[in-house]
């Protein structure tokens, strides 16, 4: 793939891991140099739909979500998805704790009716996703990192390991020594350790490594004085869709 | 060795002088739970009282988490370059065992190939050791790595009104010679000496039975439901490999600019823990399971190296022990192979 | 500064579609220098990069005997493979190497029956072995082949295995997983013919290569026909990252297969719970 035609699109989100593309400050010129976008739904007003690989973020919310994300998966080839919303559902998955209809009428009341939202999933829930460009938001460089390796044909290298590696080469002290609870040993890493580095413990936007140790990490935070309630609501912050806490036995 | 006698009231001096004339590397106060080795540019900083061992071992100044190993411009033709930045550091107050551990690097990375970004900052890297008294986690002793006979410049022993100093090096001599006042140790130092190594050796309190331990390994290793128990807390994070002194495997990655014509190799720290470690290109895991990656680092650090090296890889200083989430503890893992197959 | 890390820069002179999946590159050094002082042996392998993808292991499949280029027959599998796939004659990569204590037994299986075990891509690694043999075939006594694919499809050195067979002087049996119409020859997986080999265990040398999954099978036959361990070889497949025996990925056991490998003797590796 020399130059690819890429499609940048928002589903139900924020919109902030498209200004993180915005945002790649001393590299942004670079980037649009090296890729052709044809279409950025918060950025150009062109928009078309010849593009080989789109970038998907936002969650999976309405049924109009499902119609464009079967759309955008029938004209590109490659989807990498952008940000935790698009990943795990992130923070929209909160709602269906709730059920769909009474989230609807706690923050729409009377007319709950008008809205078309239906229980949110992760887009991979709908279509194959190649790559993820994990995080609330995803950090900038990994977004490069994934366009740049497409571009040279290699497979981006996305951690499978804990955010404690990254802690440790950092040389952060770890959370729990200040008495700060921290999803950091069963959260994937690649966020630079974003949160711990700013003595706040890690919440788990980037989603767990594939083989988390859910267990371990219950009995970690209950020995660290957390309730089951709020190790819960630690795990579902930014994965209630992805119901990690199922892995535990 | 030279032995002298340091008083002191001159202590403060010397180091003193060296921050000035020197990067000073030492001991500072991170914050409430751990101290670390960084640079010093006043003396008051060091604070060599600390309970538990410092995050980050030693080998960070000259084996960096992070390094980048080659530089490409393929924008044209292909242009390689190869370049490694290193300038005298001293760094100071580091203990017996993380000397030890220093010491195994030192052979590790010159064993038949010679790594010369290690070597090129090992050599610029003036070391002066500190004795102090062992950690609740520190089962050095038990290793025969409580002690540190090479691997130093000058090594220092506080005898309350003195210290004792030990110079292993030219470098050490010229350093002592330059800028401390020193006398020669006299008989009488080094019985004081020799009783405060006897009370030093009397306070550990962790203790690794690792007598044959080399063969008992053999008979547990296939011993499953040993490793289930002592691996079932794993979280696979690595972080006992990224704080060990002597850990030293490393991954190599490519990253690009964007532009897509200048690039670098890079080789940061990685962990035999980690699920990835043992994939090879097809997809096949070589150690899939956390109980045969807990198995391997065993092997690597208590039992390969006394083939290769005839010594541990591990030096006894605990760091894996205060840093692991899941409470897994190397010397009662030690313990446990021996008890398991002695009963 | 020439570093344990740095390669040399070399030439891809000529692409070979094998398979679907597979192509043979041939390359040689820029600087003749460079390719005068590469001199390798029989298993050895060499770390090969694609400038702005990353550096991976691959076994020299040429004679050693051929000084002016070398040859790798490379399976894209990896981020490495696929881009030295997209790769088009006359690109330039970087070479280390050649790596590996642990060699085929060329020189000791002189005067002695050779018996070689090939699993699939495992027959490209052998090349090296197999061809410096049949310079030197009045060295060694009888020599079987047993090299087992998945479809004829992916058969690989298909014009040197028809020369072979052509041959009096070498036995080779070739067998398919999945056969399709047209195959007429054996149909199974590899460790079948071995019951079939009528050589003296002693007086043998056994060299295998393949899959990871193949080797316990393999040695699970060779051993019910007595074959001792100080004469089986085997070529073991790790993530051999730095060549020289400091990242450690490939550690097995005791052993780095980088430096102490890739072949080990069955007897070297025996201990090594994790080996096969």
């Amino acid at each position: 793939m020399i130059k690819p035609r890429i499609g940048v699109f928002g589903l139900t989100g924020c919109g902030g891991c498209q200004l993180e593309i915005l945002n790649l400050e001393d590299d942004l010129i670079d980037f649009v140099n090296a890729v052709d976008i044809v279409h950025f739904t918060e950025a150009i007003t062109e928009h078309s739909d010849n593009y080989e690989v789109a970038l998907i973020e936002g969650s999976v919310s309405t049924n109009h979500d499902v119609e464009r994300l079967e759309h955008i998966a029938k004209v590109a080839k490659i989807i990498v998805a952008i940000g935790a919303c698009s990943s795990t559902g992130g923070l929209n998955c909160l709602k269906n704790l709730y059920g769909v209809e009474k989230a609807k009428e706690l923050v729409y009341g009377d007319k709950k009716d008008w809205i078309d939202a239906i229980e949110t999933k992760p887009i991979d829930e709908y279509v194959k996703v190649d790559y993820y460009a994990r995080g609330c938001p995803p950090t900038r460089s990994e977004i490069v990192d994934i366009v740049k390796s497409l571009i040279v044909g290699k497979t981006p290298e996305i951690p499978n390991y804990p955010v404690c590696i990254e802690c440790k080469k950092l040389n952060n002290t770890c959370l729990y020594d200040l008495g700060i609870a921290c999803m950091g040993p069963v959260t994937r890493a690649g966020c630079n350790a974003r949160c711990p580095s700013s003595i706040s413990g890690c919440e788990g936007c980037r989603g767990p490594i594939d083989e988390p140790n859910i267990n371990a990490q219950i009995d970690l935070l209950k020995k660290y004085g957390l309730t089951v309630e709020d190790i819960m609501e630690g795990f579902n912050l930014y994965n209630a869709c992805k119901k990690i806490t199922d892995k535990s036995k | 060795m030279i032995y002298k006698i340091l008083d002191k009231e001159d202590y403060n001096d010397f180091l003193k002088k060296l921050v000035e004339n020197y990067d000073f590397y030492g001991p500072v106060k991170k914050d409430a739970a751990v101290h670390d080795f960084q640079k010093i540019n006043d003396v008051e900083k060091i604070d060599v009282d600390f309970k538990r061992t410092t995050v980050a071992p030693a080998k960070k100044l000259i084996y960096p988490p992070e390094e980048t190993i080659l530089s490409y411009d393929i924008s044209d033709d292909i242009e390689i370059r190869s370049e490694v930045q290193a300038d005298e550091k001293i760094l100071f107050g580091i203990d017996a065992c993380d000397v030890n551990g220093l010491a195994f690097l030192d052979k590790f990375f010159s064993d038949e190939f010679v790594d010369d970004f290690y070597f090129q900052k090992r050599n610029k890297l003036i070391i002066i050791g500190l004795d102090r008294m062992p950690t609740e986690t520190n089962f050095s002793l038990s290793l025969g790595k409580e002690y540190a006979r090479e691997g130093f410049d000058i090594f220092l022993t506080d005898l309350k009104d003195r210290y004792f100093v030990r110079i292993g090096t030219e470098k050490g001599n010229n350093l002592i010679n330059k800028y401390a006042k020193t006398r020669d140790a006299s008989e009488n130092d080094f019985a004081d000496y020799d009783g405060y190594m006897d009370n030093y050796r009397k306070s550990f309190k962790a203790k690794a039975d690792i007598s044959n331990f080399y063969d008992n390994f053999e008979i547990i290793y296939d011993n499953d439901k040993f490793w289930s128990k002592t691996a079932k807390d794993c979280f696979s994070c690595g972080s006992c490999c990224l704080v060990c002194p002597t850990c030293f495997c490393f991954n190599v990655r490519d990253d690009m600019e964007i532009n897509l014509k200048k690039g670098n190799k890079i080789r940061e720290w990685d962990s035999c823990m980690i699920p990835d470690y043992g994939l090879v290109a097809g997809g096949h895991n070589f150690r899939k399971d956390k109980e045969n990656r807990l198995k391997q680092r065993y092997r690597c650090k208590l039992k390969t190296f006394v083939q290769k090296f005839d010594t541990y890889a591990c030096v006894g200083c605990g760091r894996c022990i205060e840093t692991c989430m899941a409470k897994i503890n190397i010397v009662d893992d030690i313990n446990s192979v021996k008890k398991e197959v002695s009963v | 500064m020439h570093t344990i890390y740095t390669p040399d820069i070399a030439r891809i002179t000529r692409i070979e579609t094998v398979t679907t999946n597979e192509k043979i590159f041939d390359i040689s050094f820029i600087e003749k220098e460079a390719q005068k002082k590469f001199n390798f042996l029989p298993g050895q392998f060499v770390e090969l990069t694609v400038f702005g993808v990353g550096e991976a292991p691959f076994s020299i499949t040429s004679n050693p005997n051929n000084k002016e280029k070398f040859q790798l027959c490379i399976r894209s599998v990896g981020s490495v493979s696929q881009a030295i796939h997209n790769l088009k004659e006359g690109a330039k990569v970087g070479i280390r190497g050649p790596f590996g204590k642990g060699t085929f037994p060329y020189e000791a299986a002189k005067g002695h029956n050779v018996l070689v075990v090939a699993g699939g891509l495992g027959l490209a690694p052998l090349m090296s072995f197999l061809t410096y043999m049949f310079d030197y075939r009045e060295e060694y006594k009888n020599i079987m082949i047993i090299y087992g694919a998945v479809n004829p499809g992916n058969i690989l050195y298909k014009n040197e295995i028809s020369y072979w067979s052509s041959r009096e002087d070498v036995k080779v049996c070739v067998t398919v997983d999945n056969p399709d119409d047209k195959w007429t020859g054996e149909i199974g997986v590899c460790t079948k013919l071995i019951p079939r080999v009528d050589f003296k265990p002693e007086d043998t040398y056994t060299i295998v290569c393949g899959p990871p999954v193949m080797y316990k099978y393999v040695v699970q036959e060779l051993e019910k026909k007595n074959f001792t361990d100080d004469k089986i070889f085997l070529s073991l497949e790790r993530r051999m990252e730095c060549g020289v025996g400091k990242c450690n990925h490939c550690h097995i056991g005791n052993k780095l297969a980088c430096v102490d490998g890739p072949v080990f003797s069955l007897w070297e590796i025996r201990d090594l719970k994790e080996a096969i």
